[in-house]
C-alpha cells in the first residue's frame, strides 16, 4: 500500500533538512537553517544579543561609533546609532551597562542627549540612572537620534 | 541468511536513525557550553589533579547527591579540551552531539526493524523521539554534560541487552550499566527497573544471574548512599515546581505544604506520569490554562496536546489488543517496559517536577509509539492510514520546533558569557593562572559561535513552536 509513505513523509522531510544543515555547520559552520545574519554593533545591541556585541567589541569594533539599524528600532527603516543609543532602545538596562561595562564612553558630552532619548523611549531604569550620575538634564532644542 | 530483499529496509532504517541524528548532533553542537550549572562543576574539575580523584570528590561533596562519574566525566573532558590544544567546545559538545547520535542509534535498535512497513512506523517513532517535550531538556541542558541523557541511554541499552540472546558478557554489561547509571544520577535506578520489566514480560537476553548481579550493585549502592555516607533524599523546597496552573517558589512551598508534603508529591508524581502522556502540565504547571485565560491557545499547544492523545490512544490500543497469534499485547516487552518505566520515573519526580527527569519515560513512549504505528499499519485502513499521517506530520513539526528551541538556547547560552570575565570587574576574576586560563578560552570559544538572535528567527515560530 503505496500510501503509507504518508505517515514518514514529514518526518523524514524534517529530518533530511536539519540533518542537511548540521552537516553544513560542521562544515562550514555556518547552518542551512536560521544562520545568522551579519548586523552591525548597534544592530546586535538593538538585538539584546549580548554574545554578538561581545564578539564585535573584542575584534575591535568601536563602542562609540555610529552604525546603521536597520528594521529593529524602527520597522523597515534604517536608524543610524551608537550602541549606547540603540541600549535605550531595547529599554533594557542590562543592555546598557553591557556596552558601559565593555569600554562605551559615557561623558558630560553624551550624557544629555542619552538622558533625553531614554525618556522619549520610556527607558525609565537607563534614564534614572543617568539622572544620579549627571543629574537632571533639560532637554528642550536637544536633537534626538530618531 | 536473510535475503537481500529483508536486507534493504533494515539498512534503510539505520540510515534514517543516522539522518535524525545527524540533525541532532548538528544542532547539540552549535550550542555553547553554558555557564549556569556547568561553569562551576567544570572550575571544580581544574582544581582536582586526576580522574580517581574528582571520582572521590563526587562521593560524599553534597548532602543529597552522589554522582562522582558526573565529576569524573567532567574531569576526563576538560583533559580532552586539554589534549585537543584547549578545544573545550569540542570537548563538551563533541561529547554531548556523540551522546545524542548513540541514544538515536540504541532507538533504532531496539525497535528492531525488518520490513518496509516497520521503516514506516520508525520514521513515526524517530519523530515522537525527538519531539518530545521530555526529550529536548536533555539536549538544551548540560551541566556540563546532561545526566539525564546519560540514565535514558543506558537504560536503552539495558533494554537492548534484555532482548539479546544473552550470555554472560550481556549480563556483565547489564551490571555495569546500573552501576554507571546510579554514579552518575540517583534516577539510575531506573535502568533496573527496565531489566526487571524486561524480565517480566519473558525477555531472556539479561539471566537470572544478571539480575541477581544488578541486584547486588543496588544493594551496594543502598549501603553506600544510606548507611555509610548517610545522605538523604532531595526534600520540600529545593526547587520551583509546578502547581497547577502557577509555580511554587521554594519557600511557597515550605509554607503551604511543610506541616504534610504529601498532597505536594502525590501532585507531582501524578503530573510527571500524565506529562508524558498528554505533554501538559509542564514541569508541573498546566502552562495551557494560563494561555488559555490570557491570550487564547496558540498553535503550539494544539499542536502538542493533539498528538500526544491520539499516540497516546494508539498506545492503548496496541496495548489493549491482541497480536497476529492471539497473544495479549499488554506481555508485549515494549509495552511492560514503557508502563513500568511511566511509573517509576513518575515516582522519582516526587520532590519537584521537571520535563527531562521524565526523559526516560519519554523514550520509551516514543518505543511504544513504534511499536503500536506498526501493528496499525500492518493491517491498513485508509482513514487510520490518513489520521497517523496526520498525526506523524504533527510529530515532525515538533521535531522541527527542537531545533528551533535549541537555537534559542544557543542564544541564550552564548549571551550568558558576556556577564563571566567583564572588563570593568578585574577584581573579580579567577585568581588562579590555569582557572583564568581555561574560563578565558571557555569564553572565546562561546563568544565565536555565531548564531541567530530571537529577532531574527520567523515571527511565527514562537507560535508554533513555543519559547521555552
Amino acid at each position: 500500500m503505496k500510501a503509507l509513505w504518508a505517515v514518514a513523509l514529514a518526518p523524514c522531510a524534517v529530518a533530511i533538512v536539519f540533518a542537511g544543515s548540521g552537516a553544513a555547520a560542521l562544515v562550514s559552520d555556518r547552518p542551512l537553517v536560521w544562520p545568522a545574519h551579519a548586523v552591525t554593533l548597534s544592530e546586535a545591541m538593538a538585538n539584546r544579543d549580548q554574545g554578538e556585541v561581545v564578539r564585535q567589541v573584542t575584534g575591535g569594533v568601536s563602542l562609540d561609533a555610529r552604525y546603521s539599524v536597520y528594521d529593529v528600532i524602527k520597522p523597515g527603516r534604517h536608524t543610524p546609532s551608537t550602541p549606547l543609543e540603540a541600549a535605550i532602545a531595547t529599554r533594557e538596562q542590562y543592555m546598557f551597562d553591557l556596552a558601559l561595562a565593555y569600554g562605551a564612553h559615557l561623558g558630560p558630552d553624551n550624557a544629555r542627549v542619552l538622558f533625553c532619548l531614554a525618556a522619549a523611549e520610556n527607558a525609565t531604569g537607563i534614564r534614572d540612572d543617568l539622572e544620579k550620575k549627571f543629574g537632571r538634564q533639560d532637554c528642550n532644542g536637544v536633537s534626538l537620534p530618531w | 541468511m536473510p535475503s537481500p530483499s529483508r536486507l534493504e529496509p533494515r539498512a534503510a532504517a539505520w540510515a534514517l536513525g543516522l539522518v535524525f541524528a545527524v540533525g541532532l548532533a548538528g544542532s547539540v553542537y552549535r550550542i555553547p557550553i553554558q555557564v549556569s550549572d556547568a561553569l562551576e562543576t567544570i572550575e571544580r574539575a581544574l582544581a582536582v589533579p586526576s580522574l580517581s580523584a574528582s571520582f572521590a570528590s563526587g562521593i560524599g561533596n553534597s548532602p543529597t547527591m552522589l554522582r562522582p562519574l558526573r565529576e569524573m566525566r567532567t574531569k576526563a573532558l576538560v583533559d580532552v579540551g586539554d589534549a585537543l590544544g584547549g578545544r573545550y567546545h569540542l570537548a563538551f559538545r563533541g561529547y554531548h552531539a556523540l551522546a545524542g547520535v548513540v541514544l538515536v542509534l540504541l532507538f533504532v535498535g531496539a525497535a528492531a526493524p525488518r520490513t518496509w512497513t516497520d521503516v514506516t512506523a520508525l520514521a513515526f517513532g524517530l519523530a515522537v523521539l525527538t519531539g518530545m517535550h521530555t526529550f529536548s531538556g536533555m539536549f538544551r541542558e548540560a551541566y556540563p554534560t546532561n545526566h539525564f541523557l546519560t540514565i535514558s541511554t543506558y537504560a536503552l541499552a539495558t533494554f537492548g541487552l534484555a532482548r539479546s540472546r544473552g550470555g554472560w558478557m550481556v549480563d556483565a554489561a547489564a551490571v555495569a550499566c546500573l552501576a554507571i547509571a546510579l554514579l552518575t544520577l540517583e534516577s539510575g535506578v531506573l535502568v533496573f527497573v527496565v531489566a526487571v520489566a524486561a524480565m517480566a514480560s519473558r525477555s531472556r537476553g539479561i539471566s537470572r544471574a544478571g539480575i541477581a548481579g544488578m541486584l547486588l550493585v543496588l544493594a551496594g549502592y543502598a549501603y553506600l548512599r544510606l548507611g555509610y555516607l548517610d545522605m538523604r533524599t532531595a526534600g520540600l523546597g529545593e526547587h520551583v515546581t509546578g502547581w497547577w496552573s502557577g509555580r511554587l517558589e521554594p519557600s511557597e512551598q515550605v509554607a503551604q505544604f511543610g506541616a504534610n508534603p504529601l498532597p505536594l508529591y502525590a501532585y507531582n508524581v501524578v503530573m510527571a506520569g500524565i506529562s508524558v502522556l498528554l505533554s501538559q502540565p509542564s514541569a508541573g504547571q498546566w502552562t495551557v490554562v494560563e494561555a488559555w485565560r490570557d491570550h487564547g491557545l496558540s498553535p503550539v499547544f494544539v499542536v502538542e496536546i493533539g498528538s500526544s492523545i491520539l499516540t497516546t490512544a494508539l498506545i492503548v490500543w496496541y496495548a489493549l489488543g491482541r497480536d497476529d497469534m492471539g497473544r495479549r499485547r499488554r506481555l508485549d516487552p515494549i509495552v511492560v517496559a514503557f508502563v513500568t518505566l511511566l511509573g517509576a520515573n513518575a515516582f522519582v519526580s516526587w520532590a519537584y517536577v521537571k520535563n527531562e527527569i521524565v526523559g526516560t519515560a519519554g523514550v520509551f513512549y516514543a518505543l511504544a509509539a513504534y511499536a503500536a504505528a506498526r501493528a496499525l499499519l500492518l493491517r491498513p485502513k485508509a482513514a487510520t492510514v490518513a489520521l497517523l499521517a496526520l498525526v506523524s506530520t504533527a510529530w515532525a513539526v515538533r521535531d522541527a520546533g527542537l531545533h528551533f528551541k535549541m537555537r534559542h538556547t544557543a542564544f541564550v547560552s552564548r549571551s550568558e558569557w558576556a556577564a563571566e570575565l567583564m572588563p570593568n570587574e578585574r577584581n573579580d576574576w579567577p585568581a588562579d593562572p590555569r582557572r583564568l586560563a581555561v574560563v578565558s578560552r571557555l569564553k572565546a570559544e562561546a563568544i565565536e559561535r555565531q548564531g541567530p538572535p530571537p529577532a531574527q528567527m520567523p515571527d511565527w515560530a514562537e507560535s508554533w513552536w513555543g519559547e521555552e
